[in-house]
This record gives structure tokens, C-alpha cells and sequence, in this order.
């Protein structure tokens, strides 16, 4: 199957940018992994930051996304971060996930496919080209962003695998270390997180794992090493900090489906004409915009992938 | 009288400086936030939620003052019932004004529609027009004029504790009866509005039975 933007989009990057912008991640990878390394050496107290080893400028080769609007600054984007692992404070995570390690780290692919395979994330970084992506996020809590993401799509991966004819779902979990990841001490999640796809979005060419985001390495408050998104879903299906992906037959459970089934679905489309009991989803806020906006049918994407749905009361499959 | 008399007798004289000082305490710990810049990515949010938990726990803390007015020796903090009452007051407004007046800048058919399909909205909507008509009514010529009226008046502010606590529990990212999910805030509060109420029943009760025997 192929897919294929109906809309020009504003990413579009002239060879000699993405051969820059690739160069500008690699070394940055390559720092971060050297300054791990060194790390390892080091007395605690004295290990670097991940934010002082990827201390490159922050850059997209974009400005905007395709309706024109600016990329949310790198700062906000780094800094506010709703990753329940580490804090339900947004503001508090980048700090708490500073030394969250992301060396050694292996991704397993399993389940329904014919090649079982496990990835260390070096080779993983180096297998695919990778792209910039500009991509609204928008959050269930009705808040939104613009985010310059590096990655490449899920799909690659998963024709790795080669996914068998009976697989119709894909399950993605997430790291499981209470030590690392304080949040995982409260009791009342059932952690690790866990989130799913149905086969044909996990394949949808707008289906990206992002390893990077604004040139630079996918900091760890921000779903280092390796993360999906998903843009015309709510932020929370786009999980962070993937150490498993599995294809199944059955529908897999998800962790906000089962903490609160009655608000939250297993699609999570975005849709401003399916109501939240909290947060509007009729409207949202731009971070650094005052003042709200109407939100758009999958979060301005629907030209891409409204036909998945088909057929479908999204009223019931919310 | 003999009681207000007894009250004189033992209060603080720095009971003020303390009734003030809580009340501010919340805003000025967001003050510090913001200079800080711990809120400046998406400042609206906050402001909201801050404020609401300021209301509601300075509602909390106002409804504490009668049962530990009983005891012996603690009669004048009865006295800062009312700040504290009108200070989570003041909060509710700045969250509400917050909400209707900076995030949907009045836009009224937003609001209309915000309005007609999420309870919780409801919920707090009662609670607010019930603390305003308290507001209202704490006014001295007013507390007067309405005598013994008052007293059943502001009876109300145990129905505006309960609908804050359901507020909070719709508002909250969970499921608070099920125990899932970020749901420490309405435990702790329905907690609160538990134990207060309940004294307070206890007491009814015990005098009733003492009235028979
Ligand atoms: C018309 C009346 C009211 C409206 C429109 C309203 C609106 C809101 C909104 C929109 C939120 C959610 C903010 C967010 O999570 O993004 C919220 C949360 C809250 N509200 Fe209200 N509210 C009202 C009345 C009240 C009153 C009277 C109180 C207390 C006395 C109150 C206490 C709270 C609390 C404690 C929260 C939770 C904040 C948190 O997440 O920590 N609200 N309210």
C-alpha cells in the first residue's frame, strides 16, 4: 500500500538541508553516546546532562507547518512535556529525566510477524533515512504545539518484520523501571504504559518513530530514545520511550483505556465533534498563543486519513 | 454574649496578620512561580488550576473553624471563618473570570457550548453562585438584616463543598471512584468535606440524644 500527501507540505527540504540537518543529528547522537560512555566512568554527581551534551543550536530546516503556523519554540517543547512516568507536573520532567539513561537500549519486535527481531537503538538510528516532519500535536487536554520531528516511518520497521496475514493490531510498550521513573511508583496507573495501533494506521506513511526533534537527539523528556507519533491522534497514543512493539490479532489494551475507559478510546482521533467531559475539543490552545482556536478534524490531517475510517460512527469508536 | 466576651478574652492579637497571611500565601506562591518562569509555556492552565485549589482549599479551611471553635480554649477561631470564606471567595472568582473571561475571551457561543455538555462545568457553576450569594450576604448590614435567616443562609456552604468536591473529581485525569488514574486531589479533599461534615453530624446527634435522656 502507498500513501500519498495531497497537500504540499511545508517540510519539503532541499537535499543539501537534510544532508545537513542529518549531519547536525548524527553528531549529536555520536555526542550524546560519547558523553554517555564517559559518563559510565564518571562519579555520579558529576554525570553530564543530556542537555549540555546536545548543546548544538536547536534547528529545523522548517518554519511552519502547512497552514503557515510557527514551530512551537524548542524551549516549550523541551520543557513541557506530559510524560506521567516522571511527573504529572509538565514543568517538572525535564529536570527528573535528566539522567534517564538511554544507552544500552534495545528494541524488541515481536508477536504476529515472521522475523522476530531485536534492535539496539544504534543500529535502529542508523537503519532508515531520516526525515524532518512538521506535525501539529494536539493534546487531549486541549492544549496544542507545532513540532519539527526527526524520524522515519513505522512502517519501515514493520515490513522488517514482516507481519503476518492474521496480525490486525500493533502494541506498543513502553520502558518498565520504577528507579529511572518515579511515576511508575504510584499504584494507581497500571504501568508500564502501553498504547496500540490498528495495522493499517501503524502503516500509514504519516505514522513516524521519532528519534529527534528540531535537528537534534529526542532528549529524554521527550520519549528519548525512541517514540511513535501519530499527528491526527491525541498526544497521549504517541508513546514515549518504546522498548516493545508487537502485532497482534486481538485489540490491545491501552493504559489511559483502562484507567478511564469512558473518555478515553482505543483511536483517540482527534475530532472537535466528539466531546471530552473535561477539556474542549471543539477548541484548543496554541502554546504561546493567547485566546483559543477551533480544533480541526484529525487535527488538520483528515485529507490523509479520514478514509481509514470509513463507514465507521467515530462517535462510538472515539 | 458571654461567649463573644470569653472569645476576646484569649484571641491572638496577631490573629489578623494569620488570616491574611493564609490567604494570600496562594497567590503569592504563584507570584514566586511565575518570576521563577516555571509557568511561562502554557500559563493560562495553571493559573486556572492554582486558583481552583486555592478555592477549595481555603473553603476547607474556613469550614475547619467552627469544629475547632468547640474546643475548649480555641473559641475566637470562629473569627476567621469569615476571611477565610471570603478569601476562597476571591479565588473562585479569579478562577472563573480566568476561565470565562482570558481562555474564552467571552466567546459566548463556545461557552454556551462548553456549558451544555460537560457536568462538571455544572457543578462548579453551583458551587460559584452559591459562595457569591454567601459573599453577598457576609456584608454586615446584610448579616443583620437577614437575623436568623443567615444562619440557615449559609448553611449552604456545605452544598458548595460538595459541589466543589465533584468539580474536582470530574475535573481530575481518572477515575476517582475506581481509585485510577491522578485522583490524590479529590481523595484528600473528599476526605476533608468527609471529616467536617461528619464532626458535625456527630455532634447533632449527641446532643440529640442527650436532649431525650
Ligand atoms: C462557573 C464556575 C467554574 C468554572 C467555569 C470552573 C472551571 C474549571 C476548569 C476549566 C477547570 C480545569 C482546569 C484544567 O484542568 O485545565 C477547573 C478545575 C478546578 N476547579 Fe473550577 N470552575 C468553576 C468553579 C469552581 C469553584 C467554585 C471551585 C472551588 C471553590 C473550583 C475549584 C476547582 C479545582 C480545585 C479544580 C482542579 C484544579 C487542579 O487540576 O488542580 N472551581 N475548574
Amino acid at each position: 500500500m502507498r500513501f500519498r500527501y495531497p497537500l504540499p507540505r511545508s517540510s519539503e527540504i532541499t537535499p543539501e538541508a537534510l544532508y545537513h540537518s542529518r549531519r547536525r543529528f548524527l553528531q549529536g547522537a555520536l555526542s550524546l553516546s560519547a558523553g554517555i560512555a564517559l559518563a559510565a566512568c564518571l562519579p555520579a554527581s558529576k554525570r553530564p546532562v543530556p542537555e549540555d551534551e546536545t548543546a548544538l543550536a536547536p534547528q529545523a530546516t522548517g518554519r511552519a507547518d502547512e497552514y503557515g503556523d510557527a514551530l512551537t519554540p524548542f524551549e516549550a517543547v523541551t520543557h513541557y512535556n506530559n510524560y506521567y512516568e516522571f511527573s504529572t507536573d509538565k514543568q517538572a520532567v525535564a529536570q527528573l529525566a535528566r539522567d534517564f539513561r538511554v544507552r544500552p537500549w534495545t528494541v524488541e519486535i515481536g508477536g504476529l510477524v515472521h522475523s522476530p527481531q531485536t534492535f539496539g537503538i544504534e543500529d535502529l538510528l542508523q537503519a532508515f533515512p531520516l526525515e524532518e516532519r512538521i506535525y501539529r500535536l494536539r493534546c487531549v487536554e486541549g492544549w496544542s504545539m507545532v513540532i519539527p520531528w526527526l524520524g522515519f516511518p513505522l512502517r519501515l520497521l514493520l515490513e522488517q518484520a514482516d507481519p503476518m496475514g492474521s496480525a490486525r493490531f500493533v502494541r506498543f510498550v513502553a520502558l518498565h523501571d520504577p528507579q529511572q521513573m518515579p511515576g511508575q511508583k504510584n499504584p494507581l496507573f497500571p504501568w508500564p504504559y502501553t498504547e496500540g495501533l490498528r495495522l493499517d494506521e501503524a502503516l500509514h506513511d504519516l505514522t513516524i518513530l521519532a528519534v529527534g526533534l528540531y535537528g537534534q537527539v529526542l532528549l529524554p523528556q521527550n520519549g528519548a530514545p525512541l517514540r511513535l507519533v501519530v499527528p491526527w491522534k491525541y498526544g497521549f497514543k504517541s508513546i514515549k520511550a518504546i522498548v516493545r512493539i508487537e502485532l497482534t490479532e486481538e485489540q490491545p489494551a491501552t493504559l489511559w483505556s483502562t484507567v478511564a475507559p469512558q473518555e478515553y478510546g482505543f483511536y483517540a482521533n482527534v475530532n472537535p465533534a466528539v466531546s471530552h467531559p473535561r477539556w474542549s475539543q471543539a477548541t484548543e490552545r496554541r502554546i504561546g498563543e493567547s485566546g483559543r482556536r477551533p480544533t480541526l478534524p484529525f487535527n488538520g490531517y483528515a485529507e490523509q486519513v479520514a478514509t481509514l475510517y470509513q463507514g465507521m460512527d467515530l462517535s462510538v469508536y472515539y | 454574649m458571654a461567649k463573644v466576651l470569653t472569645r476576646k478574652a484569649v484571641e491572638r492579637p496577631a490573629w489578623l496578620l494569620w488570616v491574611h497571611g493564609l490567604g494570600v500565601a496562594p497567590a503569592v506562591l504563584f507570584w514566586i512561580g511565575v518570576l521563577r518562569g516555571m509557568y511561562w509555556i502554557n500559563p493560562l492552565q495553571t493559573a486556572i488550576q492554582r486558583s481552583g485549589d486555592a478555592a477549595i482549599l481555603l473553603l476547607l479551611a474556613s469550614l475547619t473553624c467552627t469544629p475547632l471553635a468547640w474546643v475548649r480554649g480555641l473559641a475566637w477561631v470562629v473569627r476567621w471563618r469569615r476571611p477565610l470564606g471570603l478569601y476562597a471567595f476571591a479565588y473562585a472568582l479569579v478562577h472563573v473570570a480566568l476561565y470565562v473571561g482570558v481562555d474564552y475571551e467571552l466567546n459566548w457561543a463556545w461557552l454556551g457550548a462548553e456549558f451544555r455538555e460537560k457536568p462538571y462545568l455544572w457543578f462548579g457553576a453551583g458551587a460559584f453562585l452559591i459562595l457569591s450569594g454567601l459573599a453577598v450576604t457576609s456584608l454586615q448590614g446584610i448579616q443583620r438584616r437577614l437575623g436568623r435567616r443567615w444562619k440557615a443562609l449559609h448553611r449552604l456552604v456545605y452544598v458548595a463543598a460538595l459541589l466543589v468536591l465533584v468539580h474536582l473529581a470530574l475535573v481530575v485525569k481518572g477515575d476517582a471512584l475506581r481509585l485510577r488514574g491522578e485522583v490524590w486531589k479529590p481523595l484528600l479533599a473528599g476526605m476533608g468535606v468527609g471529616v467536617l461534615l461528619g464532626v458535625r453530624l456527630l455532634r447533632r446527634v449527641r446532643r440529640g440524644l442527650s436532649k431525650h435522656l
